[in-house]
Parts: structure tokens; C-alpha cells; sequence
């Protein structure tokens, strides 16, 4: 399935859709987003009548109630001219699976297509939409990092270089290879409910790889894994160690001293 | 083979405790998975882009003219001196089997491995009016004498280790003591010979069916599918009607793929192209060939949204990268198709109130779409099979009512917002670490999460602010 | 209604298939394959050491045959195409003065099978064999160790020129593509050389 080409969204106001986990769980991670953004000059919006993206109920097969709410959503977003989230499976939901959800819905297609061509996981936004790949930011000292890369944002956005771009270029920043990165952290949202035996033995797999990691931390860019895999850690008595990126990014910069001021489309 | 599918969660539990179990699948699957990846991408990741999505086309075209090329198929195929028939369902292909069989005075059948004809149950069919079936594959032959199931596509005994195949061997058949592999080997060998050489008739399936020559392929490694096709004189090759192919050029891409991507061979040891009986000039082969065409659900397949399911070649690649299979094994799935493809095709053959927690039994990671060959949106299919449990089956009504609150409160954002404070401030005060069922089914794997005392809209606010104070 | 109208007619009621970006031009599955009898011959016989098959390079048919008899010597039958069909008129002779039969009526106990072969495939070490008159199939399948007798200009770049190349593939009732010797990996996924067909698999490549 082809999706809508995004235009470059230098230039324009981000309108951050921050996700529900994010709100819940790690609002300060949308904080480190905004800061990121306004660090680079760029202006943004957080429209206030989000909520959902309606992907737990889409994924639990309730395709109507999770068509009720992206259509709030669509709603809420009806004036962004760029959508920055951070979260690769949020990204996903809104920008490929809103065209499948609206398919046979003819007044709603084309607000999808539209809210579809402008939307961007948080680390592809900055690399691929606004070509910066250093945020010339500086951790106070060294620290190590390895990646995980959620399923969804990997295999559906091919969100990978990214995140490690940009943290590998933050001075005094390791990365570090975490072998089973690819592999499924087993949350599968609700299937971690409805069959958590199973999306605990998948777990374990994953925690049994980033135990052995050298790395300080572990990041990546979903919460909805982070929060398994910490939770999980936390339940067999293990360090927190996962982290999202977007939190990293936003200290390297709190340290660097003079705001960047350079304008992101180069004036 | 009887329908366990509605029990995955209870079969998975069961394969959980079970370390051998656990060892053994993941060695297998995690072996197949990097063999697959070495030899599709042997030259290059352009290079095997380009042949998995030829692969996918040749068989999207052969599906969009699939009746047509059936009966070119059967023109062919006649011609050549086979036998077609037609089974609708599996009880008129068992019917025809033992027509043939009991026409030919058949007393022992050998067969190699078909997953189609554990779908109808040959051999209990054939078992029942006295004739000995002896299955010739040697990991189909374990599982026989075992009286177990087949657990994966390729590698039926991936589940078991060394030891309990040496059991298996020893207790069924009476193999002489012994762990060493090629002692077993040459032991199933020797045992599996004489029923080659006795047998009256050979029963397989086949991977390809090419209608431009009248041919059907098969690919093997162990070569008991050349002496079950080979030696007995009558030949029955039961075929899912979705394996045409319309020329033997594609045949050729589809051949060589099939094995680089099942268990990263170049080509399987033997790749045979079966074009009738023997001639009358030649010493062996088969007098007669019957080809009969199954159905079995699969024309409801194609008239449904999921037609595009059937371009599956068998590979079991899916299956090798699936995180749930990976730690459930095949049996868990209940039926003849395990893993990601049996997960869409079981409710789809069977119904979906037989298997309606099949396409749950997933966590979404897409794997299994990137590794397929001819690349079937797998994950997609799942989550419409999920819409369709929803809108067909009498719902848990926990569920039901949870999703409808849920969406209830998503749709309202000033009482979501205030919600999630109070919420925050309550579930912090609460005792969280064991919640009682259902909730337990978080707690017991991980602890509660901590609620954020502030939602990000307050943060938001703080923020601006400070930017403007 | 018979079942073979009902399931066409369900295949042809069913709504159309949607065909997309359906490209022209198709890759070899071995990519960039030389047709340069050098190249070719290299890229064969890597291939086919890679599958554990015994390659013995003989200079021309005299050379073939005393190969053949020094991995024979001292048997009594073996299974085998007629000698014209293996292409090697002066084995016969040799074998009768040897005391070896070819045995019709393939004898299990036989440990040896003589067949030429009908092509090779350099991308991936393949002989390719068809049944037919002097061909009997059991003849490479029976005994535990398969004796094909080829010629360099036999050797083809790939399954796709093979194809490409055969006028009437279906004019014999079988052809088998072998790529080495039977195996087994079901037994805890360690690869065991010979199943049920062949253990050994030995080529005599004459080189002319």
C-alpha cells in the first residue's frame, strides 16, 4: 500500500500529538519533545482536544469505536500543518492504518489522507524531515547507549538510523549494539492482557539480551515498550534501564549552553 | 486432523513449561530464520527485494486467473496421462483416495510429506478400510510412530529433542540403542526401504502445478518422495488449488525460492518435475497418476478479502520468525497450520468460531511480513480476522464494555484530562503490586505502572509559562 | 453439479483480483551468472563441493571409465542407464571384464548406480537426469553411493536457461534436478549426509 508523500515540513509550526501513554505515564517526555523543537527554533502547538489515536481499540478489533475516536482525533488535528509524535506505533496508526480505517468512508478519506501526508515519528521528523542529524548537544559525562527498535515504527515506518544518529552524535554518547534490538519486546498492547503468558515468555527473551548489555541505558522510541520492559524489570527486582531517546536529546541540549537559534530551513 | 484451535491459550501454557520444548523450537526457528536471511540475500538486499516481490507477482497473477489456469492445468495434465479429479471438501477427496485405492487393490501406502493431507486425514481414512499407511518423511515418520502432529511446516519435529526421538525410535520401531543421529538415520532407512520396496501405492502432494506443461513439481532432500512417486504403481497427488503456476519460467524463480527461503538451500536436494506416468519404455515408475484438485474452504478464501492468503508457498519462514511460535511451538495452534499463516488460514478453513483466538495470538511485530517470500500483509490480515471476532462472535462482554468505555472517555478530552489526574492521585494510593484476576494478568508479569501525577497538559502549561515569565 | 463445475464456477464468480505494479522484467535468482565455459566449470564444481559431492575431473572417456572402475572395483551388480545413454560405449567392455553386471531389475543390494546426466547447472552444482528408455530412475536413487558421468559442455549457467533452453521439457515422464547427496536435518536440526537416496554422490567430469 503506497502512502501519501510527505512534504517538507521545514518551515512550518509543529502541532505535537504527545499519545496517550505519553500523557499518562511519561508527560515529561513530551516535554523533552517540545523542548527539542523550540531549541531548533521551531514553533510549537499542542492542540488541546487530543486524547487517542484509537489504536488499542483498532488493534483489539473494535475497528467502529476506534473509527469514532481517530475521528476526534482527525477533529482535534484539523488545523496542524505538521504532526510530531513520539511514538513510532502511534506515528504508524494515524499515518498508515487512519487510510485503511477510512478506506470505504468517503467523508472522512480525505481529512486522513491529509492529516496521513503531514504526520512524523519524532526522530524521522528531525533526521529525515528536517535534515538535522546533530543537535550539537553534550551529556555532562560519558554514558553508553544501546537501541531497541519497536516493531511497528521498524517495520512499518523504517525508523532505525534515526534515533541513533542522533544520540550517537551528542558528545560524550556511546552506542553500543544490542543484539536482539529487532526482536519483539512482546507487549502487543492488549495481547500482553489477553494472553500474558505468552507475551511474558517473549518478554523474558528480550530482558534475558538487554541484562547482558553493556550499555548504561537502553533506548528507544515507544513508550508502550518501554513501559512493559520496565515494568516487567522492575517486578523481578532489575534497574529501570529503558529509556526513550527523546529524554537523552533534551538533556544533551539543557547542557550546551547558548541556544542553537539556527533556524531549521536555513535562513 | 481434529480442530483444537479455540484451545492456543491453554496448549501455549502448557508448551511454556515444557524446556525441552522451549530449547528446541528456538534452536530450530532461530537456525532457519538466519539461513533464510544468508541465502535470499546471498547477493545483496536489492537483489532479494526483487525476488521476493517477483515471487509475490507470479503468484498474484496466477491467483487473478485462477480458474482459468486451472483448466488449462487439467488440459495439460490429462494429456500427459494423468488422472484429474476434483474434491470439494475433504471428505469427497478422502472418498476418491480410498476409491482409487480399493479400485487398485492398494495394501500399503507410502507417503511423503503433505500438509494437505494431514488437513483431510488420509491416513486415518485409508487406516480404517485396512490398508497400511506408512508416512516416508523421516520427521513425519517420528510424529507417526510417536502418534503425535506434525508442530511446523518443514521441520515437523522441530519441538523434539535428540532424546525423545531416540525414545520414539526405540520403543515403536525397535531401533537397537543408540543417540548417535546417523545411527537413527540409517536405522529409519533401512526400516523405511522395505516399505518402499512392498508398497502398492504412493500418496504425496506437491509444491507447484504448472499449467502450460501439465506438470506438477515437488521439492525434497531425503528422497523418499522420489521412491513414493517412483516405485508403487498407482501415484495419487492431492494439491490445494491454489498451488498453479502459470509457466515453467516462473516455475523455475518459484522453486528456487522456496528453498532459500524455507531452509536457505539453493535448491532442495531433489527437485522434481513429475510430467505423467512412465512411458512404456521405461523400467520404473508409476502406471497411473491421479491428481486431485482440493478444495476445502479455499474457493471461499478467494471470494473473501483474504483471497490474497493463498499465494502462500509453504515456506515456513513466517513461522521461524514469529515471536509467539517461538515460544509456543506449532502445537499450540491446534491445527495443521501453525504460526503467523495458520493463525489466518485455520479460522478461514475451519471458521472463525473454531479458531477465534488465533489471530489474537499475535503481538503485531510484522515480521512475519518482511520474511515472507511472497509477501502477504500477515499482519493485517490478523487484525481484520480480529474485526470480524468482534462483529461475528458473542463477545466477551468485559471487553465489549471496556473498549465502549474506553472510547467513551477518548471521544470526551476535558473528562479524560480530569480523569487522569484523579486517577493518577488514586492509583497511586492504592496497592497495586497483585491485582485480582482479570487485572492479575498484568501484575502477575510486571509491576503497576506509575501513574504521572500530572497529565502533559499541565506540563504544557507550566511550560509556556516559563517561556513567557 | 459435479464438483469441478461448482469450484470454478465459485473461483469465477469471486470479485477480481487487484494486480498491482506488476513489473516486466524478471531477475535470475543467481544473479550475473557468466555463460563462460571457464567461469561456468569454476562456479560448478565450488558449488558442488559445497553439497559434499566427490568431483573426479578426467581428462576423456578412457580416463572416465578408469575412474568409474576404481570406485566399483570388486562389486558384482550395480544399477545403471544403458551405456549409450551414460555415453561411455567403452565402459561395457570394461565391466565385462571386470565381472560387473549391470543389474535390470534394481536390485536393492546394489551399492553403486552409473547414469550420465542430461545437463548441469553451474549457479548452484545441479545435475539435472530425466527418466526415460535405458534411464530407469532407481538407477540414482537406490543404491547408497550415485555415479553421474558429465562433460564439461554440459554444464548450463542456471534452472532459467535450462528452462529457457528445453523445447519439450514434458517429454520425459520425470526429470529430477540433484543437488548432491540425500540428507537429513530432522533430528534436532543436525545434518545428517544420506536419507533415503544416495549417500555419495560422485561426478566424473570429462573435460572436453
Amino acid at each position: 500500500m503506497s502512502l501519501p508523500k510527505r512534504k517538507s515540513p521545514k518551515g512550518k509550526p509543529v502541532s505535537l500529538f504527545v499519545t496517550c501513554m505519553v500523557d499518562m505515564l511519561h508527560p515529561e517526555t513530551g516535554i523533552s519533545v517540545v523542548k527539542v523543537l523550540e531549541y531548533l527554533g521551531i514553533e510549537v502547538n499542542f492542540p488541546e482536544k487530543q486524547t487517542c489515536c484509537g489504536q488499542p481499540a483498532y488493534n483489539g478489533g473494535y475497528h467502529d469505536e476506534a473509527k469514532e475516536v481517530a475521528k476526534e482525533f482527525l477533529k482535534a488535528f484539523r488545523n496542524a500543518e505538521v504532526i510530531v509524535a513520539p511514538s513510532g506505533s502511534c506515528a504508524t496508526m494515524v499515518r498508515v492504518d487512519y487510510l485503511k480505517l477510512f478506506a470505504d468512508d468517503p467523508e472522512y478519506l480525505a481529512e486522513a489522507e491529509r492529516i496521513s501526508s503531514i504526520t512524523w515519528e519524532f526522530s524521522e521528523f528531525l533526521v529525515d524531515g528536517l535534515g538535522i542529524e546533530n543537535l550539537d548537544g553534550i551529556l555532562p559525562k560519558a554514558q553508553s547507549f544501546a537501541f531497541h527498535d519497536s516493531c511497528h515504527g521498524l517495520r512499518m515506518m523504517g525508523i532505525k538510523e534515526a534515533p541513533r544518529k542522533l544520540v550517537g552524535n551528542i558528545e560524550n554518547a556511546e552506542i553500543l549494539p544490542l543484539e536482539s534490538a529487532e526482536e519483539c519486546c512482546g507487549f502487543g498492547g492488549l495481547f500482553s492482557i489477553k494472553l500474558p503468558n505468552v507475551s511474558a515468555a517473549i518478554t523474558d527473551k528480550k530482558l534475558a539480551s538487554i541484562k547482558k548489555n553493556e550499555a548504561d541505558w537502553i533506548l528507544l522510541g515507544d513508550v508502550s515498550c518501554m513501559t512493559n520492559m520496565n515494568t516487567a524489570l522492575e517486578k523481578q527486582g532489575e534497574p529501570k534501564r529503558v529509556r526513550h531517546f527523546a529524554d537523552i536529546l533534551a538533556e544533551s541540549i539543557s547542557n550546551s549552553g547558548a541556544k542553537r537559534g539556527e533556524n531549521p530551513d536555513g535562513e | 486432523m481434529e480442530n483444537r484451535a479455540n484451545q492456543f491459550i491453554r496448549a501455549a501454557d502448557v508448551a511454556l513449561k515444557d524446556p525441552d520444548l522451549q530449547k528446541a523450537v528456538a534452536y530450530g526457528t532461530r537456525l532457519g530464520f538466519n539461513k533464510r536471511i544468508a541465502a535470499m540475500y546471498e547477493y545483496g538486499e536489492e537483489h532479494g527485494e526483487a525476488l521476493r516481490q517477483q515471487s509475490a507477482q507470479i503468484k498474484r497473477r496466477a491467483l487473478a486467473n485462477l480458474p482459468k489456469l486451472l483448466e488449462e492445468a487439467e488440459k495439460n495434465l490429462l494429456k500427459n496421462g494423468f488422472k484429474v479429479l476434483w474434491a470439494k471438501d475433504a471428505a469427497e477427496a478422502n472418498q476418491l483416495i480410498l476409491e482409487i485405492a480399493q479400485k487398485h487393490e492398494s495394501k500399503l501406502a507410502v507417503k511423503s510429506k503433505s500438509m494437505a493431507t494431514e488437513e483431510i486425514g488420509v491416513n486415518e481414512n485409508l487406516e480404517a478400510a485396512g490398508i497400511e499407511v506408512v508416512e516416508t518423511d523421516l520427521g513425519e515418520f517420528i510424529v507417526q510412530l510417536a502418534e503425535e502432529r506434525p508442530s511446523h511446516i518443514v521441520v515437523p519435529i522441530v519441538h523434539k529433542t535428540k532424546e525423545s526421538i531416540q525414545k520414539t525410535l526405540e520403543e515403536k520401531a525397535n531401533m537397537p540403542p543408540t543417540d548417535d543421529p546417523l545411527a537413527m538415520t540409517r536405522f529409519a532407512r533401512a526400516y523405511l526401504r522395505e516399505k518402499f520396496l512392498k508398497a502398492d501405492l504412493g500418496i504425496s502432494g506437491a509444491n507447484f502445478v504448472i499449467a502450460e506443461a501439465g506438470s506438477i513439481g515437488l521439492v525434497m532432500n531425503e528422497g523418499n518422495g522420489r521412491f513414493v512417486t517412483s516405485l508403487p504403481k498407482v501415484h495419487i497427488a492431492l494439491v490445494g488449488i491454489e498451488k498453479i503456476v502459470a509457466t515453467l519460467e516462473e516455475y523455475a524463480t518459484l522453486t528456487q525460492v522456496l528453498p532459500r527461503s524455507a531452509t536457505g538451500q539453493t535448491l532442495t536436494v531433489y527437485t522434481n518435475l513429475i510430467n505423467g506416468p512412465k512411458r512404456s519404455q521405461e523400467k520404473d515408475g508409476p502406471e497411473e497418476i491421479y491428481l486431485i484438485f482440493l478444495d476445502n474452504g479455499r474457493s471461499e478464501i478467494y471470494q473473501s478479502t483474504y483471497a490474497d492468503s493463498l499465494a502462500c508457498i509453504r515456506c515456513g519462514s513466517c513461522l521461524n520468525a514469529c515471536p509467539v511460535y517461538d515460544v509456543t511451538g506449532g502445537h499450540a495452534y491446534g491445527w495443521v497450520y501453525p504460526g503467523p499463516i495458520g493463525s489466518v488460514i485455520t479460522p478461514l478453513l475451519k471458521g472463525l468460531e473454531n479458531a477465534k483466538t488465533l489471530p489474537y495470538a499475535c503481538s503485531l511485530c510484522g515480521l512475519c511480513k518482511d520474511v515472507c517470500p511472497v509477501d502477504i500483509d500477515l499482519p493485517h490480515f490478523l487484525l481484520d480476522l480480529r474485526k470480524d471476532v468482534v462483529s461475528t462472535q458473542k463477545g466477551n462482554w468485559i471487553w465489549d464494555l471496556g473498549i465502549s468505555g474506553w472510547s467513551w472517555l477518548m471521544r470526551h478530552p476535558k473528562i479524560y484530562r480530569v480523569g487522569g489526574r484523579v486517577a493518577a492521585r488514586v492509583l497511586g494510593l492504592l496497592p497495586l503490586k497483585k491485582l485480582p484476576a482479570p487485572f492479575n494478568a498484568w501484575t502477575d508479569h510486571h509491576a503497576f505502572p506509575v501513574f504521572a501525577k500530572r497529565t502533559f497538559a499541565e506540563l504544557w502549561t507550566e511550560h509556556q509559562g516559563e517561556k513567557n515569565g | 453439479m459435479d464438483s469441478r463445475t461448482e469450484i470454478l464456477q465459485k473461483l469465477s464468480q469471486a470479485p477480481a483480483l487487484a494486480l498491482d505494479n506488476q513489473k516486466s522484467d524478471s531477475v535470475h535468482v543467481v544473479p550475473n551468472l557468466s555463460d563462460n565455459p571457464a567461469e561456468m566449470l569454476a562456479r560448478f564444481i565450488a558449488e558442488a563441493e559445497k553439497l559434499t559431492c566427490k568431483i573426479h575431473q578426467v581428462a576423456d572417456e578412457e580416463e572416465a571409465v578408469e575412474e568409474i572402475l576404481s570406485l566399483i572395483e570388486g562389486e558384482e551388480k550395480i544399477l545403471g542407464w544403458s551405456f549409450d545413454k551414460i555415453g561411455l560405449p567403452n565402459l561395457e567392455t570394461a565391466l565385462n571384464e571386470k565381472n560387473i553386471h549391470v543389474d535390470e531389475s534394481a536390485n536393492p543390494e546394489a551399492r553403486y548406480g552409473i547414469t550420465g546426466i542430461d545437463a548441469a547447472l553451474a549457479a548452484t552444482g545441479s545435475i539435472i537426469l530425466s527418466s526415460g528408455a535405458g534411464k530407469p530412475r532407481m538407477a540414482s536413487l537406490l543404491p547408497p553411493v550415485h555415479i553421474a558421468v558429465l562433460r564439461s559442455k554440459q554444464i548450463i549457467p542456471d534452472l532459467e536457461s535450462w528452462v529457457a533452453s528445453q523445447e519439450d521439457l514434458t517429454e520425459s515422464s520425470n526429470v529430477f534436478i540433484i543437488s548432491g547427496p540425500s540428507k537429513t536435518a530432522d533430528i534436532a536440526m543436525e545434518l545428517v549426509m544420506g536419507m533415503h537416496g544416495p549417500q555419495e554422490l560422485h561426478l566424473i567430469l570429462i573435460m572436453s
